[in-house]
């Protein structure tokens, strides 16, 4: 079944199971917007953090935030990044190089955060 | 118990902290804490009913928090359920090492969370009962009683075991038999389509089911770390805590455990077995008690046509004598009728007769139908 088979009314994203993740907000879309919107900034902030971390020999950090976006895509029904977010923190976990999978996340990160911009509006209205 | 029921969460992203409040606010009093040490600042306070941890927490992390909380004597009892996107059976495991009760994969469905809820609220709703009051202190005053050793304790189960007549009994003195080795652990009982797994800390705990349903499958005797597994098919007995500072004990508790785990699936197997028979019984009782209805039935519709078979006979004598007066028949005319009415009415009378032999023969059936019916 299609998540984004939307009632009227309810958010529509590229890429996010809006209605699952709206559930957990018990339906309060005002409060869903506002972590989209907070995502804008968070997101490309934390894949930064990542990609700083990994460059100077912070494995254990690199873990840990790739583990916490993991956490809060999910949470905001981001299945493609949070799927992204697993294969990065696993890759970290198991010491491969992670290159590939970090711009793939940071790519996706910027994908995102325009879908969020350009949906919500700058301003997140 | 909703209001007064008091949930500490701890988790160092603000939108899982919102999301939870906003899925259990309507059922419980709700706190939040963005690390282990706030959380551990509060404890001094306060004493809530359920914990929701997450393992990856800034400082203090999650399993550590839950060792902290499960150290406490005021808390230890307090369930504590993992909230992760940590989803592999070493996390688990080590959640359940930890002293979590339950564990739950973020990202989560509000159902899931309320359910888990739920769980806990009659968790705690059972311990605070007065019978599991009064078991810690039968079983405190008779771990200080006996002074028996530990092939007293494996003879006195194996003697107590035999009277054991349910899978329950069974699963609860299993239990006992490892608190009584001073041992921490789990049995699982399945015992047909019916499994049932219990601890100290309660019964079907989803985390104990879930590690349960991991090491069953490791083979008949199975030890990590300091925990030692003994499978059979219809049981399986984890000991949490070897005492792997006596090697000596560990050894003789593992020739004890696999005893008992042995014994406790023959009875088991004995008791499937029993109660395959009770069933089958009580399928032959009912077709018995049918053929014994059905019997009667025939005997009835026997004893009716009887009845009216009688009926007809006395009419059939009536009707002739009345057609006499009426027809004016001369005497020779009447004796030829009178002898071949006379002559069906016997034939009809040998007939009866064999119906009433029917009926009895019906009786008799029915008699010792209800002899083996046991009546």
């Amino acid at each position: 079944m299609n998540d984004n088979a939307q009632t009227p009314g309810t958010l529509i994203l590229s890429g996010v199971q809006t209605r699952a993740a709206l559930a957990r907000f018990a339906g309060d879309e005002q409060r869903y917007r506002h972590w989209l919107i907070e995502f804008i900034s968070y997101g490309p902030a934390i894949a930064g953090q990542i990609r700083e971390a990994i460059a100077h020999g912070s494995h254990e950090q690199a873990i840990n935030l790739s583990h916490s976006l993991k956490g809060r895509t999910g949470m905001l029904g981001m299945a493609e990044l949070h799927s992204i977010a697993l294969s990065l923190e696993m890759t970290l976990r198991n010491g491969e190089p992670s290159t590939l999978w970090l711009e793939e996340l940071e790519r996706t990160v910027d994908e995102m955060s325009r879908e969020i911009s350009s949906v919500l509006g700058a301003g997140g209205a | 118990m909703s209001q007064s029921f008091t949930v500490f969460v701890v988790d160092d992203d603000p939108l899982v902290l919102e999301v939870i409040r906003t899925i259990l606010q309507a059922d419980c009093q709700i706190r939040t804490f963005a690390c282990a040490e706030d959380c551990l600042a509060q404890l001094a306070a306060e004493k809530p009913d359920y914990f929701l941890l997450d393992i990856n927490l800034p400082g203090i992390d999650g399993y550590a928090l839950c060792r902290k909380i499960k150290d406490d004597a005021a808390l230890r009892r307090t369930p504590v359920t993992f909230v992760s996107s940590h989803d592999t059976i070493d996390d688990r495991l080590r959640a359940y090492d930890a002293g979590g009760e339950d564990f739950i994969v973020k990202p989560f469905a509000p159902e899931e969370l309320l359910r888990k809820l739920k769980v806990a609220q009659n968790m705690v709703l059972n311990q605070r009962s007065l019978a599991v009051q009064l078991k810690d202190a039968e079983l405190l005053s008779s771990l200080a009683m006996a002074n028996m050793d530990e092939t007293g304790i494996l003879l006195q189960f194996m003697s107590r075991l035999i009277a054991m007549d349910n899978a329950t009994k069974v699963a609860n003195g299993a239990l006992e038999l490892m608190q009584r080795f001073k041992l921490d652990g789990v049995v699982q009982i399945r015992l047909g389509s019916a499994t049932q797994t219990i601890s100290a800390a309660g019964k079907n705990l989803p985390l104990e089911v879930s590690v349960i349903e991991h090491v069953r499958q490791q083979g008949r005797i199975f030890e990590f770390r300091r925990r030692s597994v003994h499978n059979f098919e219809r049981v399986t007995l984890m000991v949490n805590d070897l005492p792997l500072s006596d090697p000596d004990f560990c050894g003789r508790l593992r020739d004890h455990l696999s005893l008992a785990a042995q014994a406790i699936d023959s009875r088991l197997q004995t008791l499937q077995s029993e109660a395959a028979k009770r069933l089958a019984q009580a399928k032959t009782q009912s077709a018995l008690k049918n053929i014994g209805d059905a019997v009667m039935e025939l005997h009835s519709a026997q004893q009716n046509n009887s009845i009216a078979g009688e009926k007809l006979i006395q009419d059939l004598r009536e009707s002739l004598l009345d057609a006499f007066c009426r027809l004016g028949l001369t005497d020779p005319q009447e004796k030829l009728l009178q002898d071949v009415v006379g002559g069906f009415t016997t034939e009809m009378v040998a007939v009866l007769e064999h119906g009433n032999e029917t009926q009895r023969a019906l009786l008799r059936l029915n008699d010792q139908l209800a002899q083996l019916r046991g009546h």
